[in-house]
């Protein structure tokens, strides 16, 4: 087939093609449905990820209450929330951001440098941040488990600070690993289509280079797991 | 005030429709959004048959570009056509979706549901349309869009709108895409 007779083919290819013809109730529903865009994965993201930290902020106002007769204990409580409150407000600052993502009037390039650029800074910080909720999680449920045993938070010896500062490390680092690859794919390929669109670099080249950084990130979080794990389980063996 | 109508040819797959939109009206309406786009629906169709492989994933695509025309539609003031301001949201969705990866390469053509009743009517076989499609999806993201665009018969201008672009580098895109179709045509009607 030579190139002159593409259009043909293509005109052909759009009479011919059987695709459903959608009716105006069909698009109003569809116009209705969930977006499978990363922008609202992220919204809901950082939606959910708000509504857990409110949820744990008042877990730990519950616990000073409960342990209002510990001094230390309610200054550490104290920072935690008042540090909850500094991430949500940091968070709703990116919601905001990441909402500019859903801008339809600009051009192809316009788009797809506004998602690169929103991967390279904002989602970064945005995973950093959901991330710093589960040691809030793990020292809220450690408190609980201790007011609950022992009436008081029991700290009596260098190894259990050691232990607790384990788990809430682990405990940071155990979703990091997925989040932080989740969309250094998607970045690769909008990378190669801005320098395809720009004649930069090669698409191949791209993914290769993005492959060899995946299998270097895998082996530094995969240590970094198993050593703290290790660490873990030999102290609280010790 | 002025009441200056403007007249879209649509390109329908049997008939051309000729569609007037009276320029007074500032943003789409909810009604006028749902009509102008179900009457336009091939352009979205168009574009997932150029980026989806199987059909619920051309589903899929035709969704969220709605979706994505749903949002956007209140900052649609008529300033480009009603067309390009469609292309220019499809495109965007197609190229910036995030897509999962696909561990199996595919050796067969895989298109729309096409199936020719007559061979070669129109001077068009079964095989032409499997080369067209085997060709095609060998090329990047970008470059199915500017292609469709070509074969849609848009001017470089239009071209260089949708895609940011300056009008020259559309045409040097333009025949370097031309060149690489041209190799996979080779190779796969060998």
């Amino acid at each position: 087939m030579e190139l002159d007779d593409l259009k043909k083919v293509w005109t052909k290819v759009n009479s011919d093609a059987k695709h459903p013809l959608y009716s105006v109730k069909d698009i109003s529903d569809f116009r209705k449905a969930r977006s499978k865009d990363f922008s609202t994965w992220i919204q809901n993201g950082i939606l959910i990820d708000l509504i857990l930290k409110c949820f744990f902020i008042f877990a730990f106002l519950i616990l000073i209450w409960l342990l209002r007769d510990s001094t230390l204990y309610i200054f550490v409580a104290s920072a935690i929330i008042l540090l909850g409150f500094v991430l949500i407000f940091l968070e709703i600052k990116y919601l905001k951001t990441s909402r500019d993502l859903d801008k339809s009037n600009i051009s192809v390039q316009e788009g797809i440098k506004a998602k690169l650029a929103f991967l390279k800074t904002y989602y970064y910080r945005i995973q950093f941040l959901q991330g710093l909720t589960n040691p809030m999680l793990v020292a809220a449920g450690i408190s609980f488990y201790y007011y609950s045993t022992y009436n008081q938070i029991v700290i009596s010896s260098t190894k259990d600070i050691l232990v607790i500062l384990l788990l809430l490390f682990v405990s940071f680092l155990f979703t990091l690993p997925t989040t932080l690859s989740l969309y250094g794919y998607h970045y690769r390929i909008l990378k190669s289509s801005l320098a395809n669109l720009e004649d930069e670099v090669s698409w191949n080249t791209a993914i290769s280079k993005y492959n060899k950084q995946k299998k270097c990130l895998y082996w530094i979080f995969g240590s970094l797991l198993f050593i703290g794990v290790l660490a873990l389980t030999y102290l609280v063996l010790l | 005030m002025y009441s200056k109508c403007c007249i879209i040819v649509i390109n329908q797959p049997c008939c051309r429709q000729i569609t007037r939109i009276d320029q007074e009206m500032d943003k789409l309406s909810e009604k006028d959004f749902l009509e102008q786009v179900t009457s336009n629906q091939n352009i979205i169709h168009k574009v997932c048959n150029m980026f989806c492989q199987d059909e619920d994933d051309r589903r899929d695509l035709f969704q969220e570009i709605t979706i994505k025309l749903w949002m956007g539609h209140k900052s649609y003031a008529g300033q480009a056509a009603l067309t390009t301001w469609m292309y220019r949201v499809a495109l965007n969705t197609a190229i910036t979706l995030k897509r999962k990866k696909k561990r199996v390469h595919e050796t067969h053509p895989l298109h729309p549901n096409i199936q020719i009743s007559d061979e070669n009517e129109g001077g068009v076989s079964q095989q032409d349309i499997d080369f067209l499609y085997l060709a095609i999806n060998k090329l990047e993201a970008v470059d199915r869009a500017i292609i469709l665009l070509y074969l849609e018969e848009k001017t470089y201008e239009e071209i260089a709108e949708i895609m940011g672009i300056t009008r020259t580098h559309v045409g040097v895109k333009i025949t370097r895409i031309k060149k690489k179709l041209e190799k996979h045509l080779k190779h796969v009607s060998a």
